[in-house]
């Protein structure tokens, strides 16, 4: 009895472990290292990396404009371009014994928008 | 019963197909690529990575505000990387790791001019036109052959106010004075470096050098690691005139004289053997090549590829126009070139193993984590490394390409295209008989090649 309960855990683990695992036809993986400094990766489907980020990056990237165009009014400084390194951390939690962690990054780089020339 | 099939089973659900590359791109093997290699997944792969940053980056950026006088900012451009995994796995990556495939996009020049008749009144243009430069983060010094010591030290000072107002550096004094010193070292390669002025395709147009300051005023030379003041020691070369006949000029009465012009010379000789890959009619021309290289015991540039020993990078160019034949003999080349890495037991068996000669190498110079590190020039295989290189141009196709496939795809839709993927970096890692493979995502890279789209 003992060993079929534990039997089952092991293969309901083992199919939550493959849904991380697993590629679809349309997913896209992700790499990272853990604690430990040994690599792993993650998939998720296209589609559901599209709609979790872009609304993200969007407000993020006019959130960021509009401080430097505050911050380049105000300042005697002439602020010329900013870099943003940013590391998402998205976590999936299934039942109290497994969790994943799927971790993209991403650099940015905002400039002053040039004025156009009079002709 | 059914339940032990059913873990058997099971199991076989986590050795499903995983996107793979072809095991010769990320290891040790010196065949360049196997026809027989089945690339629809990975190009499968490729392009869900591409459609999703496209679809991503395309919806970025996207303002409704009023006209108005006042100076805006925009996005400008984006970058994200690809790891590979020691098995051959790959995918976007986080910020931990060696990346093996860097993507740049850029916003391109009518998406520019669309968002300034979005956002200036355009009745009130200013009068001269303010252009977008792209430029890196690091404060940097740059150091000209014919710098004199006070042309240093003048340069330095607003250095070493900048990294005393940061709050980083404590003694501006002893900041100034172990700047100076690394500036006028640098300076002495970069004679040496000037020395190889040979006329070849591939030519040395930047040594960049980067440095670390802590507190308490002591710089060196950067290694990854550590929250101090950071900075560049950059040198350029100006690019040689064009004669009335289309070529290059030529440059007489120099030669390949010093170990370091010698190395030059043998690098640049290497990356002849790189196709320039153009591919249809829209291109991404193979046209900049970077080294991670480190300095050996006796002074001398040599290849580093282990984290630590890198402390700077040569950058490499290559010229579009045709060079003069040149009257100069050919230098002829030794067979192998040194390696600046560990000398511990996993690199010395590595040597054994594959019959790769080595010598000890022990400089002063601590590492910033003030330990002195067991160092040795292992002999490389000229061979091998251009071995690598074919095998780098095959890998350069395949990530090109999938590039100009998206784009292909976006246009035929009839979708806007405000950003562009201008720039593709390949990073390589470099072993110690002298192959290359794409960097994996625990290894470090050692030569870069820049990918630059054409038209």
């Amino acid at each position: 009895m003992i060993l079929k309960r534990i039997s089952l855990l092991f293969v309901v683990a083992t199919i939550l472990t493959s849904c991380a695992n697993k590629k679809n036809k349309d997913d896209i993986p992700v790499l990272g290292l853990d604690e430990q400094g040994n690599s792993i990766v993650r998939y998720m489907p296209k589609g559901k990396y599209i709609k979790k980020y872009s609304p993200l990056m969007n407000q993020i990237t006019n959130e960021s404009n509009k401080v430097l165009e505050r911050h380049s009014q105000n300042k005697p400084w002439k602020l010329k371009r900013v870099t943003i390194g940013m590391e998402f951390v998205f976590e999936a939690e299934f039942g109290p014994i497994y969790k994943f962690e799927f971790v993209p990054a991403v650099e940015l780089r905002f400039q002053p928008l040039p004025r156009p020339q009079i002709n | 019963m059914k339940l032990i099939a059913l873990l058997i089973i099971s199991q076989f659900a986590l050795f499903s197909a995983q996107a793979s590359l072809p095991e010769s791109w990320y290891s040790d093997s010196e065949e360049t690529f196997n026809k027989s290699n089945d690339l629809s997944e990975a190009n499968e792969t490729l392009d869900n990575i591409l459609d999703a940053k496209t679809e991503m980056i395309e919806s970025m950026d996207v303002r409704e505000e009023k006209k108005s006088n006042k100076q805006r900012w925009f996005l400008q451009s984006i970058k994200t990387e690809i790891g590979v995994e020691n098995i051959g796995t790959w995918g976007v990556v986080g910020l931990k790791g060696e990346t093996a495939v860097e993507f740049i996009w850029t916003r391109t020049q009518e998406s520019i001019k669309r968002l300034q008749e979005k956002f200036y009144d355009m009745t009130k243009a200013a009068p001269t036109e303010d252009k977008a430069e792209v430029s890196f983060e690091e404060p940097v010094l740059k150091i000209s052959e014919d710098m004199t010591g006070d042309d240093l030290s003048q340069k330095i000072e607003p250095l070493a106010e900048l990294a005393f107002k940061s709050g980083k550096v404590s003694d501006k004094f002893k900041f100034k004075k172990n700047l100076l010193k690394h500036a006028k070292e640098f300076q002495k390669i970069v004679n040496s470096i000037t020395s190889a002025s040979h006329n070849r395709p591939w030519w040395v147009y930047k040594y960049q050098l980067h440095l670390e300051a802590e507190a308490s005023g002591k710089v060196y030379p950067f290694m990854n690691v550590g929250a101090g003041f950071r900075l560049r020691l950059e040198w350029y070369r100006a690019q040689r005139k064009v004669q009335n006949n289309g070529v290059r000029e030529l440059l007489t009465g120099q030669g390949v004289k010093s170990e370091n012009a010698r190395f030059i010379y043998a690098m640049a000789k290497d990356f002849e053997t790189l196709h320039p890959l153009t591919l249809k009619n829209r291109s991404y021309g193979l046209d900049y090549i970077k080294v991670g290289v480190g300095l050996s015991a006796s002074g001398k540039i040599v290849v580093a590829s282990a984290k630590g020993m890198v402390m700077g990078s040569l950058f490499f160019k290559r010229d579009p126009l045709p060079v003069n034949k040149s009257n100069e003999q050919e230098i002829p080349l030794q067979d192998s070139f040194p390696i600046l890495s560990h000398a511990d037991d996993k690199n010395l068996s590595y040597a054994k193993e594959h019959g790769v000669k080595y010598s000890y190498d022990s400089n002063g110079e601590k590492s910033f984590e003030n330990s002195r590190v067991a160092r040795a020039l292992f002999e490389g295989s000229r061979k091998s490394f251009r071995k690598g290189l074919k095998k780098a141009t095959k890998m350069a196709a395949f990530w090109s390409r999938g590039a100009l496939r998206r784009l292909d795809r976006r246009i035929k839709k009839g979708k806007t295209v405000n950003f562009d993927l201008n720039v593709l970096e390949l990073e390589l890692e470099l072993y110690l008989r002298g192959n290359l493979s794409m960097a994996r995502i625990e290894g470090i890279a050692a030569v870069e090649l820049f990918l630059v789209k054409r038209n």
